[in-house]
Order: structure tokens, then C-alpha cells, then sequence
């Protein structure tokens, strides 16, 4: 009868944690059983290992690579290569820090943007497979020659948010993409613009 | 050692619980309190920077669009000299309807058709997308489904003058958020509210609608 008992309890124990496991792989690099949820996983400090920004308007292309230390633009046939540092940091209280600083011989570059992270998802994702940033605030300051610029943009409100989808969310390792496909016609011709984004993140801040 | 026993179960027990409470992170928001056919009964909506405003009411059969600039701060100078602003309006009224439609699958259709009543001309705007509810954010102290997150996929504009604009979205496009401010049966009343300041320029949007079941 004891053992009986013991059985059962231990049955109802697996019932409670099977689906626990089963339900938290979301992106589709996932690993199948963690103990952390994705906002432990996502709130850290994370360096980029890997960034390309695209943006294809018809034939014309320009993009924006990283690959953890070298900044690589390409523009047709040209392309120009700096240094660079890229990091976030997500906190657990919903707020989320970028920074950038890019330089070479000629120029110094440096961004910093600051918002509001959410998960989001549904329909055809699953719930918490969308990473959603809005800005609140960003910097942009460009020193050429002595002369210094900046670009300032500050924001408050339901404001609209770019939208990541989350292929992988590890403890130590974050894979993420974006592409926006806009299709028109403008003045009897069709007109394509394609946006891509692909974030890898690496543990620790820069 | 029958305590131990017991202790070592309790304790397994408790663990249990622990970790299937964390498989409530990881479920899905409730879909089905959005989904349905409804009909815009109302809105307010207004969008301005510097000196020009761009206002639309509704109220569920009238559209009045206004736009109004403030300009040209003159000196008067009789009898006191002092300064003056002029301020113009142009004001324009059609006659429609809006309505949205969320789905169970997580898209939704949103139509517009509205009848200029000065020039004749019948505007129609479809939109298919999709919609989200947001998970909860402490900082910008929204709870689990205090936001909606639309997201366009295909916008059309057509009239019964010939024009037709259609574009297709593919992909992660950008989402508009919106706070949830009742959301009943029979009635959703829905905000947005922003302000952008760029470059010293302020842009600030104030749109609230309800909505009620066709």
C-alpha cells in the first residue's frame, strides 16, 4: 500500500514536469531541457559574435558586416573596413542597452540605443519565439577631422518595435534574425526592398 | 526513518511544483479573448510636430479629418503692440465604416471604406496581418496581454477613381503597439499614445478607439 502510494505521488511528479520540458523549446536551436527560463537566458551582458545588417533596395545592395572584431561595408564594388566593439545588455527589469563603437584611420563612429525588450509571439511562432525592441533612445556621433556630429533621437510611449525571431537562446549563446520583405508598385514598376538582420551573441560584455 | 522518508518525498513533491510552475512561462497567451468580428463605434485620433496638427474623429458613421497650422507670429500694433497667431484649418467629413477582424490563428483583416462627402470618391484601406500579445515588462510596467502588437503584412488603398496602391509585407515587419484598455465581450477600447522627439523635433500621436462586436 506504501509503495503504491510512493508510486503514485512519483507518477503525479512526472506528470507535472513532463510538460515543463516538453513546452520550453521554442526556437528551433533550442536544447530540449533547461532549468533557466528564456529571461534568465536573455537578461546578461552579451557581446556580438557575428552581425550582418542588408538592405536591397531593387539591385542596389548595402551591407554592414561584423564578425567580432572587423567591421566590413560593402557598397557595389566598394568596401571599406574598420574596428570595432558591439555589445548589449538585456536587464531583468525589461530594459535593453546597445552599443557601438566603430573606427579607423579617418573616423570614429559610436552608437548607443536604449529601450524595452518583450517577448512576444503567436499564430504560426510560438509564444516567446519573438524578441521585440523598442527605442526609446538612441546616439550617434560621428568624429571626422575634428568635426564632431550627432544624431539624437529620444522617444516615449506605445512606440512601434522592430522584431527579432529567436533561433536560439542559450545560457551562453544567443542567435536571432529579422528580414522584412516590401514589395510596391511606384510609378507602373515594381519596387523590392528587403531588410535582414542576423545577430549572433556571445557570453560577456566587451 | 519513516520521517525521512516522508521528508524526502514532501521534498521531491515540492521541487515538482517548482519546476511545473516554470512550464507556465513558457505557455502560449490566452488567443481567444480578442478573436471575433468587430466594428470601430468610435475614434479619436491626432498626430502633430511643430506647428501643424493632423486630427481625425469618428463616430461610427462620420469621419471629420482636420488639419490646422499655426503660423506666422505677427506683431499687432494698435492699440498695444503684441503678438499674434494665426491659425488655419481645413476640415474635411466622409461618411463609412472601419472594422476588424481577429482570429483565432493569430491574423486578423482590418477594412476601412469611406465616401468623400464633398468630392464623391470612395477610399478603401485593407490591411492582413498579424497580432501578438506582448509578455510583461516591469520597466515599462506592462503586465501579460496589456499590449497588442499588430503587425502588417499586406496594405491596400483603392478608390473608385482609378487608384490603386498595394503593398506586400514579408517577414518580421515592424509591430504597432497598442495598450489594451478594456477588453470585454462585448467591447474593446484600444490606445496608442507616443512621443518622438528627433533631432529637437517632437512628433506626437494620440490614437483611441473602441470597438464592438458586428
Amino acid at each position: 500500500m506504501k509503495n503504491a502510494k510512493r508510486f503514485l505521488l512519483l507518477i503525479i511528479c512526472g506528470i507535472l514536469i513532463i510538460p515543463m520540458v516538453n513546452s520550453c523549446k521554442v526556437g528551433d536551436e533550442d536544447s530540449d531541457f533547461t532549468f533557466y527560463t528564456r529571461k534568465v537566458r536573455l537578461c546578461q551582458d552579451w557581446s556580438f559574435s557575428y552581425y550582418k545588417h542588408t538592405v536591397q533596395h531593387n539591385d542596389t545592395i548595402v551591407s554592414n558586416e561584423y564578425d567580432g572584431s572587423s567591421y566590413i561595408t560593402v557598397y557595389g564594388n566598394h568596401s571599406y573596413i574598420s574596428s570595432a566593439i558591439m555589445g548589449i545588455t538585456f536587464n531583468k527589469k525589461g530594459t535593453y542597452t546597445w552599443n557601438e563603437q566603430i573606427s579607423n584611420d579617418t573616423s570614429v563612429y559610436t552608437y548607443k540605443e536604449e529601450g524595452y525588450w518583450y517577448f512576444t509571439g503567436g499564430g504560426e511562432t510560438n509564444f516567446k519565439e519573438l524578441l521585440a525592441l523598442q527605442k526609446t533612445s538612441h546616439t550617434k556621433t560621428l568624429q571626422v577631422g575634428g568635426i564632431t556630429t550627432t544624431d539624437n533621437y529620444s522617444a516615449s510611449g506605445n512606440l512601434g518595435t522592430t522584431v527579432y525571431r529567436l533561433i536560439k537562446l542559450a545560457k551562453d549563446e544567443v542567435k536571432m534574425e529579422s528580414k522584412v520583405e516590401r514589395q510596391y508598385i511606384e510609378g507602373g514598376q515594381t519596387v523590392l526592398d528587403i531588410e535582414t538582420t542576423v545577430i549572433n551573441l556571445t557570453m560577456g560584455a566587451q | 526513518m519513516k520521517m525521512k522518508k516522508n521528508i524526502s518525498l514532501t521534498v521531491v513533491i515540492v521541487i515538482s511544483i517548482i519546476l511545473s510552475s516554470t512550464f507556465f512561462s513558457c505557455q502560449k497567451a490566452d488567443t481567444n479573448k480578442l478573436a471575433g468580428d468587430w466594428k470601430v463605434v468610435s475614434l479619436t485620433s491626432s498626430y502633430a510636430y511643430k506647428n501643424q496638427k493632423y486630427e481625425t474623429s469618428f463616430d461610427g458613421y462620420t469621419k471629420t479629418y482636420t488639419y490646422s497650422v499655426s503660423d506666422t507670429v505677427i506683431t499687432v500694433p494698435n492699440p498695444t503692440p503684441h503678438d499674434s497667431t494665426i491659425t488655419y484649418y481645413e476640415t474635411t467629413t466622409y461618411t463609412g465604416e472601419i472594422a476588424t477582424d481577429y482570429h483565432t490563428d493569430g491574423t486578423y483583416v482590418y477594412t476601412e471604406t469611406f465616401k468623400n462627402n464633398t468630392t464623391g470618391v470612395t477610399e478603401t484601406i485593407g490591411i492582413d496581418g498579424n497580432w501578438y500579445f506582448t509578455d510583461a515588462n516591469h520597466s515599462s510596467e506592462y503586465g501579460l496581454d496589456d499590449l497588442l502588437a499588430m503587425q502588417v503584412n499586406k496594405l491596400s488603398y483603392n478608390t473608385n477613381f482609378g487608384n490603386i496602391y498595394s503593398t506586400i509585407y514579408q517577414g518580421n515587419n515592424t509591430l504597432d503597439i497598442y495598450q489594451i484598455l478594456t477588453l470585454k465581450k462585448d467591447k474593446i477600447v484600444l490606445r496608442m499614445e507616443k512621443s518622438e522627439n528627433i533631432n529637437f523635433i517632437t512628433y506626437v500621436t494620440k490614437t483611441d478607439f473602441t470597438l464592438e462586436p458586428r
